[in-house]
C-alpha cells in the first residue's frame, strides 16, 4: 500500500470516477507498460547495445554501446567528472587512451557528470545555451548524467560510510522509527525534504532551496544533453525496516515511470536507463527488475543499497544478475552505479555488468594512492623518498610513469604541489582504462 | 656555533674573528658557552664596535676565473640602434635561452599545476627554482642522490636557475615586498624594537641576520637553519642548476642611507664569499652576481663597479627596485648604461622578481636579457588570464556565456585550442583543479609569445 499525498479538488464527482481514482491509489498506482506509447518499445535508431562475444566461462560479455557521440566498448569503467571536468586532468588526456578500431565509427570513453552539481553550477541555462554538455566542454565523446537522487541520500546522511556508522540516524538526531522522508512541519531544519512530488534540497553553494522532481530532473538532463540519462529515484539507507524499504522501492518505481514519461515527450537523441532498487531483499529486487524491465527503458542501472561490504555486493550480483539473461533483457546494457574498486569490478564483470562508474580511482589518485598491478601504492610513505628512477608501475605507459619516478612524486605530494593531483589522477585513470582493456581481451579469450 | 667560528677564522685575522664572534654571542640568549665570551666583551660596554671585514679584491681571485667559460656564454644576435635593447642567446649546458626571455618560477621543483612538458610546449626555456624551499623539502641530499635537479624533475634538455635563499630572508622578516612598503620597513613582530636595520637582536623573529649568515626557521617544521654564503653554494652544487646565485641581503625599501650602505657592503662580502666557494668546484655552472643599492645612484654605481670587477658569469639586478613600475624604469634608465661599458656587455643581465607586462616592456628597452617572476603563474591560478586584449578576470559573470571564444583569439596554446571562456569561467567558479592547469599553460604561453614578439620587434628596429 502506498500513500499518496495529493490535493483533491472538490468538484461534483460521480462515484465511478472516485472509485477508479481510489483503485489507482490503492493498487500502488504503478503505471502499466501499456500506458506507454508502443513506438517507445522499439529500438532507438541512435542508441543500442551490440553483443560482440558472450564468454563461455561466465556471464561476462564483451559488447558495444552505440551512442550519438561514439561507441563505448564494454565492459568499461566510467570515470566521474562531477562538475563537467575531471579533477585535475584534461579530457583529452583520457580520450587519447581509447582504442580505435577499423572503420569510420569513433570509439569513445563514457564519462559521468552529476546533474545536481551542474544545476547549481554553471546551471541549466548556461549549458543549454552552449548547446549541451558536449559543446560546453568541447568534448565530442559520450556522457552520462544522473538525476540527483544519490545526493538526496548524501545530504541527508553525510555519506554512505557515515550512514552505516550512524545506523540510519539522520543528521541532527532524528529517531530511526520515523520514516526518514516524512516531513512534518517541524522538520524544516533538514537539509533535505522528501515528498511524493519530489525532493527539496538546500544548495551547498549558497543555501538557497531547490526542488527536484522526476519531471524537473529530466528537463535538466535535456538541457545538459548527455547521451545517457537517469530517472529520479530514491535511495534508502542500508539499515531500514522492510516495510520502509517496500515503500521506498514503490516510490522509486513511481518516480522512474514519471521520469520516463517526461523523457518520452522529447527523446532528444538520449537514452534512459532505469535504476533497479530493493536493497538486499531478493523478493524486492526481483519485483523491481520485473517491473522496470517491462517499461521502455534503454538500459538497466543497478542502484540502491548494494550491501555493506564487497562480499554482500558480490552475493547480491550473484543471485540478481541472472534475471537479466531472460529474453530481450539481454539486448540492453547494464550499469552498476557507484562501484569501481578492482576486486568488485572483476567480480561484477563475470556477472554480466557492462559499465561501472565511481569516483574511487580518481579520488585515490589525487590523494597520493596509486593503483598498480601490485596493489595500491601510497606515495607519501617515507620508503619512497629515495626511489630514484623507479616508476610507479614499470608496465604503465601513462604520462606520469613515462616522465617521473617515485622519489619526485613523493616530493610533490609531500610539498602539496598542485601538479601532484594531476599526476596521480592521470595515472589511475590510465590504469583503469588499461585494466578494462585487459578484461575485455580475457573475455574474448574465454579466460573470464 | 663551532662551525661558524671555523668559517670566520678562515677569512679573518684572529682578532677580527674574536670581535665578530663576540658580536655574535652577545646577541644570543642564554647559552652556557657564551657566558665566558660575553663577560670579556662586556668591557666593550655592549656597544656596537663591530667593524666588518674588508671587501675582497679582484686580484684575490684566480686568473683562470676571468677567462670565458666553455660551457656558458652570452651571444649577441642584434643590438638595437634606437635603444639599449638587444636580442641574444645564452648558451648553457642544458640548452639555449633566447633573450629577452621570460623565466617561469617552479618554486618546489614544479610549476604550480603545470607539467614541465606542457610548459616546454608553451615555449618555456629557463625555469627558476627556489633554493630555500628545496632546502626544506626534499633537501639537497635527495636531489644530489637523484643526480641533480634536471634528473629529479625530469627536465634534462632545458636550463634551470636556482637562487640563494636571500630573498626569503627578506620575505620572512618583512612579510612581502608589498607589506614591507606598507609597513615602511618595520619588521614583522618587531613592535618595540628600535633597531630597525636587519641586524637584529634575538627575540621572536623568524629570521636572524649576522655577518656569518642567516638563521631561518623552517616554515615546514620550525627547525632552525643556518644559511651562509658557503652553504648556499654547496646546496646549489647539489641541485646542479645551470645558473646559480650567491647569497645576498635584501634590505627593505624604506631604509636610511647609512643602513643601506652597510647592507650593500654585506651583500658584496657575501657574494664574494659565495663566488670563491663556487670557484672551488665550478661543476659546469655559471654564477650571476646580484647588484644592490636600492634606488640610490651612488650605491648602485659602486655596486655595479665592484661586482662586475669580479669573475661572475652574468649580472642580476636585485635589491629594492623601487616602489612601483615608474621607479623601477627610472632606476633602470640611469643604471643600465653602466653595463654597456667594456666587457660588461658580453655578459647576460637578469632582472630579479619583476614581470608585470609594463615593467617588462620598459625593461627590455633598457637592455635586460631575462626576467623571472611568479606573477603570470600566480595570477593564473587566481583567475586572471593574460591576453592581447588585456587582463581577463575570468570570475566575472560576463564570461559565463562567451561560448566559442577562447581566452585570446590569437593564442596557440593547448587551452585556447580547445576551451572557451564560458567553460573556463565555470571551472574557476566551481574550483576545479583543472582550471589551474589550463590557466597556467595559457599564461606561460602568453608570456613566451610576448617575449618572442619583443625579440622580433627589436630585430625589426621597432624597439
Amino acid at each position: 500500500m502506498c500513500i499518496i499525498r495529493k490535493k483533491i479538488r472538490h468538484v461534483s464527482i460521480n462515484h465511478a470516477v472516485l472509485r477508479s481514482f481510489q483503485k489507482r491509489a490503492l493498487s500502488g498506482c504503478l503505471p502499466e507498460p501499456s500506458s506507454f506509447p508502443s513506438w517507445s518499445f522499439e529500438q532507438r535508431p541512435f542508441f543500442r547495445y551490440e553483443l560482440v562475444h558472450q564468454s563461455t566461462k561466465s556471464m561476462a560479455r564483451v559488447g558495444r554501446i552505440i551512442t550519438p557521440h561514439g561507441i563505448i566498448e564494454t565492459p568499461s569503467y566510467v570515470p566521474v567528472a562531477t562538475n563537467a571536468a575531471l579533477k585535475g586532468v584534461d579530457f583529452r588526456n583520457l580520450d587519447a587512451n581509447v582504442d580505435q578500431h577499423e572503420g569510420i565509427d569513433q570509439y569513445g570513453q563514457l564519462v559521468f557528470s552529476n546533474t545536481y552539481h551542474l544545476i547549481l553550477h554553471p546551471g541549466r541555462e548556461v549549458i543549454r545555451d552552449a548547446g549541451g554538455i558536449h559543446k560546453f566542454t568541447g568534448r565530442n565523446q559520450p556522457f552520462i548524467t544522473d538525476s540527483g537522487g544519490f545526493q538526496v541520500f548524501s545530504l541527508a546522511y553525510g555519506s554512505v560510510q557515515a550512514e552505516r556508522e550512524q545506523h540510519s540516524e539522520l543528521k541532527r538526531g532524528h529517531t530511526v522509527d520515523k520514516p526518514y522522508w516524512s516531513t512534518s512541519e517541524d522538520d524544516n531544519e533538514d537539509p533535505v525534504e522528501v515528498t511524493e512530488d519530489g525532493v527539496m534540497f538546500r544548495s551547498y553553494r549558497d543555501g538557497s532551496k531547490i526542488f527536484i522532481s522526476p519531471e524537473i530532473t529530466v528537463d535538466a538532463q535535456k538541457d545538459f544533453g548527455a547521451d545517457i540519462i537517469i530517472p529520479l529515484d530514491e535511495l534508502p539507507p542500508h539499515h531500514i525496516s522492510r516495510s520502509t524499504l517496500v515503500d521506498s522501492v514503490a516510490r522509486s518505481h513511481r518516480w522512474e515511470a514519471r521520469s520516463l514519461r517526461q523523457h518520452l515527450k522529447n527523446v532528444n537523441g538520449q537514452a534512459m536507463y532505469c535504476v533497479i532498487h530493493g536493497g538486499l531483499d531478493v523478493e524486492l529486487r526481483k519485483q523491481s527488475v520485473e517491473y522496470l524491465t517491462s517499461l521502455p527503458f534503454d538500459g538497466f542501472a543497478i542502484g540502491g543499497s548494494l550491501g555493506k561490504d564487497r562480499d554482500e555486493l558480490k552475493n547480491l550480483l550473484n543471485w540478481m544478475m541472472p534475471m537479466f539473461e531472460k529474453d530481450n533483457r539481454r539486448n540492453k546494457p547494464r550499469h552498476l552505479l557507484g562501484i569501481a574498486d578492482e576486486e568488485s569490478i572483476r567480480h561484477a564483470v563475470t556477472r554480466g555488468i557492462d559499465t561501472l562508474d565511481s569516483c574511487y580511482p580518481t579520488k585515490l589518485g589525487r590523494h597520493g594512492t596509486f593503483m598498480t598491478s601490485d596493489g595500491l601504492l601510497r606515495i607519501k610513505q617515507g620508503k619512497h623518498k629515495k626511489s630514484f628512477g623507479k616508476k610507479i608501475d614499470e608496465t604503465c605507459q601513462c604520462a606520469t610513469c613515462r616522465n617521473y619516478d617515485r622519489a619526485y612524486l613523493h616530493h610533490l605530494f609531500k610539498a602539496k604541489e598542485p601538479l601532484a593531483v594531476m599526476l596521480g589522477t592521470q595515472h589511475n585513470l590510465f590504469y583503469m582504462q588499461n585494466m578494462m582493456k585487459k578484461i575485455r581481451k580475457d573475455i574474448l579469450d574465454n579466460r573470464i | 656555533m663551532v662551525g661558524s667560528l671555523t668559517i670566520i677564522s678562515s677569512k679573518l685575522s684572529p682578532s677580527q674573528a674574536f670581535q665578530s664572534s663576540s658580536h655574535l654571542f652577545k646577541n644570543l640568549r642564554s647559552c652556557s658557552k657564551t657566558r665566558c665570551f660575553s663577560s670579556s666583551s662586556n668591557s666593550e660596554k655592549k656597544k656596537d664596535v663591530y667593524s666588518p671585514p674588508p671587501l675582497e679584491v679582484p686580484s684575490s681571485f684566480p686568473d683562470w676565473a676571468y677567462e670565458p667559460r666553455d660551457y656558458f656564454r652570452y651571444e649577441l644576435v642584434y643590438q638595437s640602434k634606437i635603444s639599449n635593447a638587444r636580442v641574444g642567446r645564452i648558451h648553457t649546458p642544458h640548452g639555449i635561452i633566447d633573450t629577452p626571455g621570460y623565466v617561469a618560477v617552479a618554486t618546489n621543483g614544479a610549476l604550480k599545476g603545470v607539467d614541465f612538458r606542457q610548459a616546454d610546449e608553451a615555449g618555456q626555456q629557463l625555469v627558476f627554482c627556489n633554493s630555500y624551499h628545496l632546502l626544506l623539502h626534499p633537501g639537497p641530499e635527495i636531489i644530489e642522490e637523484a643526480g641533480g635537479l634536471h634528473k629529479f624533475v625530469n627536465r634534462p634538455d632545458r636550463p634551470l636557475i636556482t637562487d640563494s635563499g636571500g630573498f626569503q630572508v627578506f620575505s620572512l622578516a618583512y612579510g612581502s615586498v608589498q607589506e614591507s612598503l606598507e609597513s615602511e620597513g618595520e619588521l614583522k613582530r618587531a613592535k618595540k624594537n628600535t633597531r630597525n636595520d636587519g641586524l637584529t637582536k634575538a627575540g621572536d623573529k623568524p629570521v636572524k641576520v649576522t655577518e656569518d649568515g642567516v638563521y631561518f626557521r623552517s616554515y615546514r617544521d620550525g627547525r632552525k637553519i643556518f644559511l651562509t654564503p658557503e652553504s648556499t653554494v654547496e646546496a646549489q652544487k647539489s641541485y646542479g642548476a645551470d645558473i646559480i646565485i650567491p647569497l645576498d641581503q635584501l634590505p627593505p625599501y624604506h631604509i636610511d642611507k647609512q643602513k643601506l650602505v652597510e647592507s650593500v657592503n654585506r651583500s658584496h662580502r657575501w657574494e664574494a664569499r659565495s663566488l670563491r666557494k663556487h670557484l672551488e668546484d665550478v661543476k659546469g655552472q655559471a654564477m650571476y652576481c646580484v647588484v644592490h643599492g636600492g634606488v640610490d645612484v651612488e650605491l648602485r654605481t659602486e655596486s655595479v663597479n665592484y661586482l662586475t670587477s669580479l669573475p661572475f658569469d652574468g649580472y642580476a639586478i636585485g635589491g629594492s627596485l623601487g616602489k612601483n613600475s615608474e621607479e623601477l624604469l627610472q632606476l633602470l634608465d640611469w643604471m643600465m648604461p653602466m653595463f654597456e661599458e667594456g666587457h660588461r656587455k658580453e655578459k647576460p643581465r637578469h632582472l630579479l622578481g619583476i614581470a608585470d607586462e609594463k615593467s617588462i616592456l620598459g625593461a627590455v628597452g633598457h637592455g635586460i636579457d631575462t626576467f623571472d617572476s611568479c606573477y603570470p603563474t600566480r595570477v593564473a591560478r587566481h583567475g586572471t588570464l593574460l591576453s592581447r586584449e588585456g587582463r581577463i578576470n575570468i570570475k566575472s559573470g560576463k564570461y559565463a556565456k562567451q561560448y566559442g571564444i577562447p581566452i585570446d583569439q590569437e593564442c596557440q596554446c593547448s587551452t585556447c585550442q580547445r576551451y572557451d571562456r564560458a567553460y573556463l569561467w565555470h571551472l574557476y567558479k566551481a574550483k576545479e583543479p583543472l582550471f589551474m592547469q589550463l590557466a597556467g599553460i595559457h599564461n606561460i604561453q602568453y608570456m613566451n609569445d610576448l617575449m618572442a614578439k619583443q625579440r622580433q620587434d627589436i630585430l625589426d628596429g621597432k624597439i
